[in-house]
């Protein structure tokens, strides 16, 4: 368990300091774990997407912890289904949990919901993740 | 492999530029940056003006440099832009000489003809969210991708549509809806299962294009509030659909909304036509705001007379230029892409007549622009629909240019179906015409180039009109004098509300026999939206300023009047169980079938003779046909008895073949539950030789063919 330093070194550094999204991984029990925070949109959703492609394996299991995601513009949703696309194509499984009121409002009406798993509370995405089977450690740096 | 072409040429200040491409017109991504390209036939220069979202003074104004133009597009690439944070217009300089037609003004920030999502009316109603007005109306940079799961147009034969006329806002704005986000697309989403269970398979958007709802500035003279442009027959983003009908739209995923919307109604069986509104522009007349096409090349868009001033064919202020070759184009990419990019299923044109004008103003024989659109590859398989006049006394009802494409919105049917519901004399012969779908209008073009309508967003709705004699426009704030007066209507014996039990009564039958002479319609049927819960505007019979209980669906309708829904359901449900009343082609009325019988036959109050002379008010047919041309499988007999007359009729019926059997399908007469059965649970009936029909009553008879389906 710990920071993906790698990860909120980059994305921290964005040119005009005002936008910041911090993910902080760790892993539970197997699933790799992501808890983003900040706003996901046209500043941060780029950085985002590639430093997180980056570090996927094949098969893994990813629970997003969405709690502090404050807003997900047009740009954020896009990011949201490309991930959840390139993990399906690794054979991976992907949930989001403690989405807040808002942007689950935003997803569901714009219909980029549709094709996530949600749940309410880490413990439960956990439960969601672990029937669907054993998964690789997800992220590379994940153990860091 | 990488292109060569999209790296920085130029810069200017520390913006990093290149020479756009000219096409496709707007803005759209390329590798790193934004491609601009906008069209104007007589700007001498074009300047691009930036803004950070929702600031008052731009971020940064580039000039195209010459060398950015090819032929009279000005276009450039912009490199680095944030460009979820970017709102973009133009200026245009060049001559400024109304006389000439030219209205050129540098110090004015154009909104792009092409914008795809604009900001500025984010949320209905509610105050501008930019206070500078110097630009209120702006172009964003958006996604146009998707991910539509595979979903298509639904290309449902027209014939078998049944289209349900709807105000996005007002279908959900009243808080009965129960909705979580009222008047809004994902509203619709919400009522999607009301649509199927109503049973219609078409939903009619009145203007979705993006319009100002703030542009009207009448006031109701009776409560002093301020009135809207409600309907929004006045767009001026005709690529934008209008984000305050977004839950979303203050966030601009007014795109992303709809879209959705229409993926969803397609999943379950509903196409999605728009109304379209190209004969003008909100712009209006010389004295309304120049926001984007008076600016950009007036001369262009705008239809003029010889000494600079607009024609008015619309009623509105300004006539779009729709056969000049640069709108005619504009429209046509404006429909590919709503057929491409949101699945679109079909277009009703707003005043289409106008578009059949030349530039100067006369009809054309040929307007190659209504030619263009019946044969577009990316049209092909879309609904086309004209209303076929004009503000400017073209009428064109069964004549409009159809290029064996063009179905019409039938105003005759309209009018003659609400002359003989009224009891009027001399409709019998028209009747005739209009309920086999219109031959004497459409002869080689088939029932299916007929919109049927009895009550439409213009005029009455249904309730109305069996409740006014005359319109009671007052609250519209110009003394009347606005909306039609030829209405047809009658009010069933008291003007207005009435706690006459007797008059009610027959208030309601009149409704129910309107619904059924709808439904047992060759052609395609269009019912207004609340008229299958006899939704009122008072009387109003121009609601277009009323964003208020009089336009908004009151949902508690729905349990008080809950006998006309189930009518309109079940007659609905009628209509999709036979093929007969659904056909493409008119009848030939001469081929005698399995039964013996002609496809359509006329009677009266004796089988086989019609009344057809000047003081009848009874009308019966039949029908026997196949349940698909060719198949063999006979369809039910269906025997339609109408007496608009106020004294009962008996009629006798016409005979069967050996073993066929009269059922009941509809009486209007009958008191609920018994006026209409479930179709194939109508009952026999007892007297197979003779039929009361009650005064103003219509009465539907089906009869098992042995050997059809069942």
């Amino acid at each position: 368990m710990g920071y993906c330093w790698r990860l909120r070194r980059r994305l921290t550094s964005c040119p005009d300091g005002e936008e910041k999204m911090i993910i902080k991984t760790y892993a539970i029990d197997g699933v790799t774990v992501l808890a983003l925070a900040g706003q996901l949109n046209g500043r941060t959703s780029t950085a985002v997407q590639e430093q997180i492609l980056a570090c996927l394996r094949p098969r893994a299991h990813l629970l997003l912890d969405m709690s502090q995601v404050s807003y997900m513009s047009s740009a954020g949703l896009r990011v949201m289904l490309v991930l959840e696309r390139r993990v399906a194509a690794m054979g991976g499984q992907i949930v989001l949990v403690g989405l807040m009121e808002e942007v689950r409002e935003v997803m569901a009406i714009t219909g980029f919901l549709s094709f996530f798993e949600s749940r309410e509370s880490i413990a439960d995405g956990l439960a969601t993740l672990q029937a669907k089977g054993p998964s690789s450690d997800g992220v590379i740096d994940a153990a860091n | 492999m990488q292109r060569i072409d999209v790296d920085p040429t130029h810069t200017f200040g520390h913006y990093r530029l290149r020479p756009g491409r000219p096409y496709p017109y707007g803005a759209s991504y390329v590798p790193g940056g934004v491609n601009f390209a906008v069209f104007s036939g007589h700007a001498t220069a074009c300047t691009l003006v930036l803004f950070v979202k929702g600031e008052a003074t731009p971020l940064v104004e580039i000039p195209f440099l010459p060398e950015f133009r090819v032929g009279n597009v000005f276009t450039m690439m912009v490199f680095d832009l944030d460009h979820e944070n970017i709102e973009y217009g133009f200026r245009m300089d060049g001559p400024c000489n109304p006389r000439e037609g030219h209205w050129f003004n540098p110090g004015k920030i154009l909104l792009d003809p092409y914008a795809r999502a604009i900001s500025g009316r984010d949320v209905w109603g509610a105050a501008p969210a930019i206070a500078d007005d110097r630009y209120p109306h702006r172009a964003l940079l958006v996604y146009d991708d998707f991910d539509w799961e595979g979903d298509r147009p639904l290309a449902t034969p027209i014939e078998d549509l049944i289209i349900y006329e709807m105000h996005v806002r007002g279908f959900t704005r009243h808080p009965s809806a129960g909705v979580k986000y009222p008047g809004t697309f994902a509203a619709i989403l919400e009522k999607i299962p009301y649509l199927k269970e109503l049973g219609v398979n078409c939903i009619e958007l009145m203007p979705i294009f993006e319009f100002d709802e703030f542009e009207n500035h009448n006031v109701n003279p009776i409560t002093g509030t301020r009135l809207l442009n409600y309907w929004g027959y006045s767009s001026f983003g005709f690529f934008a659909p209008k984000a305050g009908f977004a839950a979303t739209g203050k966030f601009g995923m007014q795109m992303d909304e709809f879209k959705n919307l229409i993926k969803e109604l397609h999943r379950n069986g509903i196409e999605v036509f728009l109304d379209v509104v190209f004969n003008h522009t909100s712009e209006g007349s010389e004295d309304g705001p120049t926001i984007s096409f008076r600016g950009i090349d007036n001369k262009t868009y705008y239809m003029l007379r010889p000494d600079g001033t607009y024609f008015n064919f619309s009623g509105c202020g300004n006539t779009m230029n729709c056969n000049n070759p640069v709108v005619r184009y504009m429209v046509l990419e404006c429909l590919r892409y709503w057929v491409a990019e949101y699945h679109i299923d079909g277009f009703r044109f707003d005043l289409a007549a106008i578009l059949g004008r030349d530039q100067q103003g006369e009809p054309l024989a040929n307007p190659p622009l209504l030619e263009i659109l019946a044969g577009d590859p990316i049209l092909a398989k879309a609904k086309l629909i004209a209303e076929a006049w004009d503000a400017g006394g073209l009428y064109l009802v069964g004549s409009f240019p159809s290029y064996d494409r063009w179905a019409e919105w039938n105003g005759k049917y309209r009018d003659t179906l609400r002359r003989f519901l009224k009891g009027d004399m001399g409709q019998t012969a028209e009747m005739a015409q209009r309920l086999q779908g219109s031959p004497d209008l459409y002869a080689g073009r088939g029932a299916a180039a007929s919109i049927n309508f009895i009550t439409s967003h213009d005029g009455f709705s249904l309730a109305d009109l069996v409740s006014y004699n005359e319109k009671r426009n007052w609250a519209n704030g110009e003394e009347n004098r606005d909306g039609q007066n030829d209405n047809y209507s009658w009010n069933c014996g008291w003007e207005g509300a009435t706690d006459n039990e007797e008059i009610n009564a027959l208030r309601r039958r009149q409704m129910k026999n309107a619904i059924a002479m709808l439904m047992v319609s060759q052609g395609v049927p269009m019912i207004l939206m609340g008229d299958e819960m006899g939704h009122t505007k008072q009387g109003n019979n121009n609601t277009y300023c009323q964003d208020n209980e009089l336009s908004w669906l009151d949902w508690r309708l729905l349990e008080q009047n809950a006998d006309l829904f189930r009518f309109c359901q079940q007659f609905i449900a009628f209509r999709k169980a036979h093929p007969v009343l659904r056909n493409q082609h008119h009848f030939n009325q001469e081929k005698v079938n399995g039964h013996g019988y002609a496809d359509l036959t006329w009677h009266g109050v004796k089988p086989w003779e019609a009344d057809w002379s000047y003081p009848s008010r009874t009308l019966a047919f039949m029908l026997c046909g196949e349940s698909e041309p060719g198949s063999g499988v006979w369809d039910d007999v269906i025997y339609v008895a109408m007496n608009m007359h106020w004294d009962n009729h008996t009629f006798e019926l016409p005979r069967l073949l050996l073993g066929m059997k009269w059922r009941l399908f509809a009486n209007t007469r009958a008191i609920p539950p018994g006026e209409i059965y479930e179709p194939g649970q109508e009952p026999l009936l007892s007297n197979q030789w003779h039929l009361l029909v009650g005064a103003r009553s219509v009465v539907v008879l089906v009869a098992r063919s042995p050997g059809g389906r069942r």
